[in-house]
Formats: C-alpha cells, sequence, structure tokens
C-alpha cells in the first residue's frame, strides 16, 4: 500500500514542528491558512519590490534577515504597501527568523487576511534546512510491507514470503547470531530521495510472534544492542516453497531488482525446505552485496590482472624490437 | 479477489485476543488474507500484523480475500467480526 500526502494543513504543521523549529504563533489561528502543498520554502524579496509575477506563494514564506532589512530602508508610509504585495495571493503562512519583531504593518495586514503568522528564534539557514527536512519527510511516498528487516552486518535485508514460512524464525536466528532486528510482520517504509528507510510500526516496536511460543520482546530478551529503529533497505531476501522442476539461481548471487515505493531493490529468491539453513545464506548475501558495494567482483579483479599482464607483454616487445635497432 | 469493509464491534478493539480468534479462523483458510485501516495493509494471518492496526471500536477495516474459496473465507471474516470475535458487544 503506497500513500502520496499531498496536503499538509498549517495547524498540523505547527502542531508537529513548534518543539523542533521554535515556533511561536504571532496572532491569527493556524486553522485559517491555506494548506501546505510543496516541500520547498520561499523568500520573498522580490515580492516586497512590487515584482510579483514569480511569486511562489503556495509555498511557506520566510522572512529572514535581508527582507526584515529592506523594509527598514523603506520610508515608514511606504511599508504598508511593500508587505501588501505579500498578501495579494493566498498564502500558507509566513514565518520570522532570528527571533525579529514583526512590524505592526504585517501583524495587521496578516490579521485582516487571515494568514497565520509565526516567529522562531532560529538563524534562517538553519532554520530553513530543519523546515525543509520534515516538509520533505512529510510529503514523501510510504508504505508498508508485510515482512522483517534485519541489519544483518550493517546490510539492511528485507525477508519477505508468504505466511508460515518462517520469516520471524529466520529474523530471530539472525538476532541470536548478533545481528539486529528493525521490524518484524509489518516494515513501515518510506522513500527520502533515492534511498527506501524501513522501521518498525508504533504499536509493535520489537515484539515478534514466534509459532508456538507467542508474542516475545526481543529488546528486553537480548538487550538494547539487537535492535535498531531505523534502517536503509539494501536487499529483499524473497523466502518461497520450494517447487520440484522450477529454475533457481545456480551460477552466483546474480541480483535482480524490482522497485519498492519507486526505489530499485536488489532481490534475491530462496527456496527454502527442511534442514536448509537460511540464516547462513541470509548473512553470505549480505556480504556479497557489500562486497559488490565497497569493491569489484571477482570477475572483475581477475579480468583486470589478465589485461594488465597482456599490457606488460606488449611492452617487451617493444622494448626487445628498440634494443635490436642500430640505425 | 473479494473485498469488504466490516466494523470492529467489540468494546476491546482488536486486541490481542480478537486478534488471535481472527487469525485461529484466517490460518485455516487456503486463500490470501489482508486487512486494510487505510493507513497500513497487513496480512490477515499474521496476529501481531491485526493488532498493529490498533483497530479501536468503530474502526472500518476493509477485508480482502484472494485465492480458493475467497468468497466463503470472507462470509466466515464477516461472521467473526460481527459477533464481536466472541467477546461482548455492548
Amino acid at each position: 500500500m503506497e500513500i502520496v500526502e499531498r496536503n499538509l494543513p498549517v495547524a498540523r504543521f505547527v502542531a508537529e514542528t513548534a518543539e523542533l523549529l521554535g515556533l511561536r504563533l504571532v496572532g491569527v489561528s493556524p486553522e485559517s491558512g491555506t494548506d501546505i502543498t510543496v516541500p520547498e520554502v520561499s523568500r520573498p524579496g522580490f515580492v516586497l519590490t512590487g515584482f510579483t509575477d514569480k511569486y511562489q506563494h503556495e509555498r511557506i514564506q520566510i522572512l529572514g534577515g535581508a527582507e526584515f532589512s529592506f523594509l527598514e530602508t523603506l520610508p515608514r508610509d511606504e511599508v504598508a504597501g511593500a508587505i501588501a504585495h505579500l498578501f495579494s495571493r493566498p498564502v500558507p503562512c509566513f514565518i520570522v527568523t532570528r527571533g525579529q519583531e514583526p512590524f505592526p504593518e504585517l501583524v495587521q495586514q496578516a490579521h485582516e487576511h487571515g494568514v497565520p503568522l509565526l516567529v522562531t528564534e532560529q538563524h534562517t539557514t538553519r532554520f530553513i534546512r530543519a523546515l525543509t527536512g520534515y516538509l520533505e519527510d512529510f510529503f514523501s511516498p510510504r508504505g508498508n510491507v508485510h515482512g522483517s528487516l534485519v541489519d544483518v552486518y550493517g546490510v539492511g535485508l528485507l525477508v519477505t514470503g508468504p505466511s508460515g514460512i518462517g520469516k520471524s524464525e529466520i529474523t530471530l536466528d539472525l538476532v541470536e547470531r548478533g545481528h539486529r532486528l528493525v521490524a518484524d510482520d509489518v516494515v513501515q517504509l518510506i522513500r527520502r530521495g533515492g534511498v527506501l528507510i524501513g522501521r518498525g510500526n508504533e504499536f509493535l516496536k520489537h515484539f515478534m510472534e514466534i509459532r508456538g511460543v507467542g508474542v516475545i520482546d526481543v529488546r528486553e530478551m537480548f538487550g538494547i544492542r539487537a535492535i535498531r529503529v531505523q534502517k536503509r533497505v539494501e536487499v529483499e531476501v524473497r523466502l518461497e516453497r520450494w517447487v520440484q522442476g522450477k529454475h533457481y539461481d545456480r551460477a552466483g548471487l546474480e541480483y535482480q531488482t524490482s522497485p519498492i515505493l519507486g526505489v530499485e531493490i536488489p532481490n534475491v529468491v530462496l527456496p527454502v525446505t527442511p534442514g536448509k539453513n537460511v540464516t547462513v545464506i541470509a548473512e553470505t548475501i549480505a556480504m556479497n552485496h557489500m562486497l559488490k558495494v565497497y569493491g569489484l567482483s571477482p570477475a572483475e579483479r581477475f579480468n583486470r590482472q589478465v589485461m594488465e599482464g597482456l599490457a606488460r607483454r606488449n611492452e617487451a616487445r617493444v622494448y626487445h624490437y628498440l634494443q635490436q635497432d642500430e640505425e | 479477489m473479494r473485498e469488504r469493509k466490516l466494523e470492529v464491534v467489540n468494546a476491546k478493539g482488536l486486541h490481542l485476543r480478537a486478534a488471535s480468534e481472527l487469525v485461529k479462523l484466517t490460518a485455516t483458510l487456503t486463500c490470501r488474507v489482508s486487512l486494510s485501516n487505510g493507513i497500513i495493509e497487513v496480512d490477515g494471518k499474521s496476529i501481531l500484523g491485526v493488532a498493529a492496526l490498533g483497530a479501536a471500536k468503530g474502526t472500518e477495516i476493509v477485508v480482502r480475500t484472494e485465492g480458493d474459496g475467497e468468497q466463503d473465507a470472507l462470509d466466515r471474516i464477516t461472521a467473526l467480526f460481527t459477533r464481536g470475535f466472541y467477546e461482548n458487544v455492548p
């Protein structure tokens, strides 16, 4: 299931970020602003001068040091007119940074147009960075899969497969061998840029169900080092029931990829048979992935050796040819 | 694929005991079962998955069945929801 949020009401934005961004509301209820629909912010310096052609009014508007310095250069009777340009289009909200005292004209016009006005003590650049981080998170595609996510040697393995195939048992086995559980059963996914991040469900945390035993708490049983809160998803391990006659990859661990929330994730299809040690294979998959990320594959390294050998032989031939050259 | 919107009617909602009643049924089914609360979609055969829906009394859950006997499966799941997972229905 994939969900992409498209509208962020200002009231929700303020409630969720007031602490992180140090926001303080100056008059006007946050209920009254138009919804935020994009993860970008705008600094409307040009708009204050009257150039409103490219006014990105759908964005959160940041009034920092530059905007305030400009207003201060204006004769007092022109300030209201400059600020009026800001309200020429519908805006979700205005945020004044660096704890600057908002101009009375700004407060008044915000009130008249019913646009929320907020103040933060934070420095403009740092503030925008934190704000953009929050907005990008909010507008990122998210979803959930049935499976478990384990950090194996630092590689995020997403174990999937039909119910009853033994995903939780393999996960528990991996945890027992010192790897770290991120989530079992329900993995919540979010795409940040080109990276897929997985974490546990808020209710499940690090509980697991082991058939025949019941619900266990991995954190309590194995300690804090056996868990982690979130992890990048790097390889999907698909467990399948063994089908007689079906072709499975034998040549090596040649990865296929398939998209999860639009991110191509390599996957390995693993047939499960009784007595097969899937845990060790899962560790091997993780290590193999790391080898590919960090360095050359064995085949490439071998090929490079052969090519270096050939090059040396060519040099030797030229050397011999020139040595006999008495001209 | 069959689909039906069902309401959680028992007072305690889909807590662990109710979830285990549901899973006791779905585990015997050959078709795939999934439950969704509009935010997350979980495997109907997993007790933790069902509990993860965080479905209190009054929550509407979309149940999907797919595969052998999907209609019969959906009817039996519906009956279980209506009876409040054998718990007291106010």
